[in-house]
């Protein structure tokens, strides 16, 4: 069925999730029209993807209350300074990892400007934008066990990332840096694993939403979604509808938050990641296991463009394989009153047969 | 043309420039591909120590030339066209498997939508082997490739070619780092209040 592009009801919770295949992008209705944007994609002419859907809403930017930026990959912060600046009533949240002087100067560091064709890609420069807003915009860091929202009986809640992960950031953005010094010049690497990115709870007294990010498990009892089970203090309600961390993979998943965090077959949605093939076809038969049902935001196939044919003949001796990198949206959006969920699909996203 | 004694530096200062020469080719010394022209060897110094340097225009008076540049006698082989060119950027590496995921932008059709292509290691020459990291950004070109021969001076056929190298841009200076790290500090304290 068709996305409802009727504003959500005052008590209605709404979760949409938005991916173009690599990207992520949740925008959530809070209640009384007051709404959250975790992290941001773009469509086209770089427009941050929840600005273009509250638009269609005749929802007002003003009306974003918390806009949460849970790491800084690539495919989590296309746009985001973009969403920040316009939604000017929105208080900012970014992942405690991301405010230590050497997160930040590693992110500086490749947010420099001097070479152009580097400006493309997006994830230190929106940092650095970001960060350098600073003092126009308030900024809080984020950690475990916050509250980032409370109105009436409505609560956002963060999960994570915990103070070990943080410690942990700052050294590995610290020997980064060093790197930024002595190598050739590259564009920003990925932390590996995602221990530091923001999992939110939001539960509005009926109906509660798990958003897992990219948070991965660890086998540390201090990191990732470890910490987040031993943590005593976490909310306790569990979870109707899951966006299922890091894009579906073995790495993201903890049976532990599955059997404690997680009501009785819940709904699970997530965001396709096509550049490391996620999910892969065991994530999906895991996840289906415990869910009533599974959506993901899946791409069709779309056709190479036709160049000469020597180019294609040379094309083929180098790349191994090759696809098309497509930037359709794909959108689900779940709408949650009084413990009854309704899921609406656009034509890019689908459901797991 | 008078023998030098290679192993013998004091023999060799008969003909100093016929020695470097010599010595370039046989042991391979670091070549200045740039340099056309170098100082003439004073007579008491030993040609051990002698490493010919750049030079000024002002110096140029009294020199000689002892090489035309490279690029005019050595590159016998040019592009003649080139029909596509993208630039890529690593975004995951597997060493193992010697092969890494890019994403490949089309700087010859801009429109074209961005690819993403597994390539081997075996594509890539072994001087850029070690560049090979994730957020390495390289240039593919692919095109038709004309060898030259100096010798009688034709111009061989077209052959399909493929060039793919990675970036060589040197590394932020310490100075711009010193710079972010003052800024880094001071944004840092202002959202964590110390």
């Amino acid at each position: 069925m068709a996305i409802n592009f009727q504003p959500p009801a005052v008590a209605e919770l709404e979760v949409s999730l938005f991916g173009p295949g690599t990207g992520e992008c949740i925008v959530a209705h809070l209640g009384d029209n007051e709404w959250m944007v975790v992290d941001s994609c773009t469509v086209e002419n770089k427009v941050p993807v929840a600005l273009d859907y509250l638009t269609k809403l005749g929802v007002s930017a003003d009306r974003v209350k918390l806009i949460v930026i849970s790491h800084f990959h690539d495919d989590h912060i296309a746009g985001a300074s973009a969403l920040i600046e316009a939604c000017s009533a929105a208080e900012i949240f970014i992942s405690g990892a991301l405010t230590h002087e050497e997160s930040i100067s590693y992110s500086l560091a490749h947010a420099l400007g001097d070479v152009l064709v580097d400006k493309a890609k997006p994830s230190t420069y929106e940092i650095a934008k970001i960060i350098k807003s600073i003092g126009d915009r308030h900024i809080e860091f984020v950690g475990a066990n916050q509250v980032l929202y409370r109105k009436n009986n409505v609560l956002v809640h963060s999960l994570s990332p915990s103070s070990r992960a943080i410690a942990q950031s700052r050294l590995l953005f610290a020997d980064r840096l060093l790197k930024v010094e002595t190598e050739f010049r590259k564009l920003a690497n990925k932390l590996h694993p995602n221990l530091c990115a923001i999992a939110l709870h939001i539960c509005n007294g009926r109906d509660t939403v798990l958003l897992g990010s990219d948070l991965e498990v660890s086998n540390d009892p201090a990191l990732g979604w470890e910490a987040v089970i031993l943590d005593a203090k976490k909310p306790i309600t569990t979870a109707a509808l899951f966006k299922v961390p890091h894009h579906g993979s073995q790495n993201g998943h903890s049976d532990a938050v599955v059997k404690t965090m997680l009501r009785e077959r819940p709904i699970s949605i997530l965001t396709t990641y096509n550049s490391s093939s996620l999910p892969r076809e065991e994530d999906i038969l895991r996840i289906k296991d415990y869910s009533s049902g599974l959506y993901f935001t899946s791409l069709p196939k779309v056709r190479a463009p036709i160049r000469s044919r020597a180019v294609e003949e040379n094309l083929l001796l180098v790349a191994k394989s090759r696809r098309v990198v497509t930037r359709n949206m794909g959108h689900i959006q779940v709408r949650m009153l009084d413990g009854v969920s309704t899921v609406l699909l656009n034509t890019h996203a689908s459901v797991a047969a | 043309m008078a023998q030098v004694n290679m192993s013998n530096p004091k023999t060799a200062l008969a003909d100093p420039f016929e020695y470097f020469l010599k010595r370039e080719a046989s042991v391979g010394v670091r070549r200045y591909r740039e340099l056309n022209v170098v100082k003439p060897l004073r007579k008491d110094v030993s040609s051990v120590d002698y490493v010919p340097s750049a030079v000024s225009a002002r110096e140029v008076g009294d020199m000689r030339v002892v090489r035309a540049p490279e690029s005019a006698i050595k590159k016998t082989s040019v592009w003649s066209e080139i029909n596509q060119t993208w630039e890529g950027r690593v975004i995951e590496n597997s060493p193992g498997s010697r092969e890494f995921v890019a994403i490949i932008s089309d700087k010859t059709c801009k429109s074209n939508p961005d690819e993403e292509v597994v390539i081997g290691y075996e594509s890539v020459i072994e001087s850029d082997l070690d560049l090979i990291s994730e957020g390495a950004v390289f240039f593919w070109n692919i095109g038709k490739y004309r060898k030259y021969s100096e010798k009688s001076g034709k111009v061989g056929p077209a052959v399909n070619k493929y060039e793919l190298r990675f970036r060589r841009l040197p590394p932020v200076s310490a100075e711009t780092i010193e710079h972010i790290k003052t800024l880094s500090k001071g944004l840092s304290k202002i959202i964590h209040g110390h």
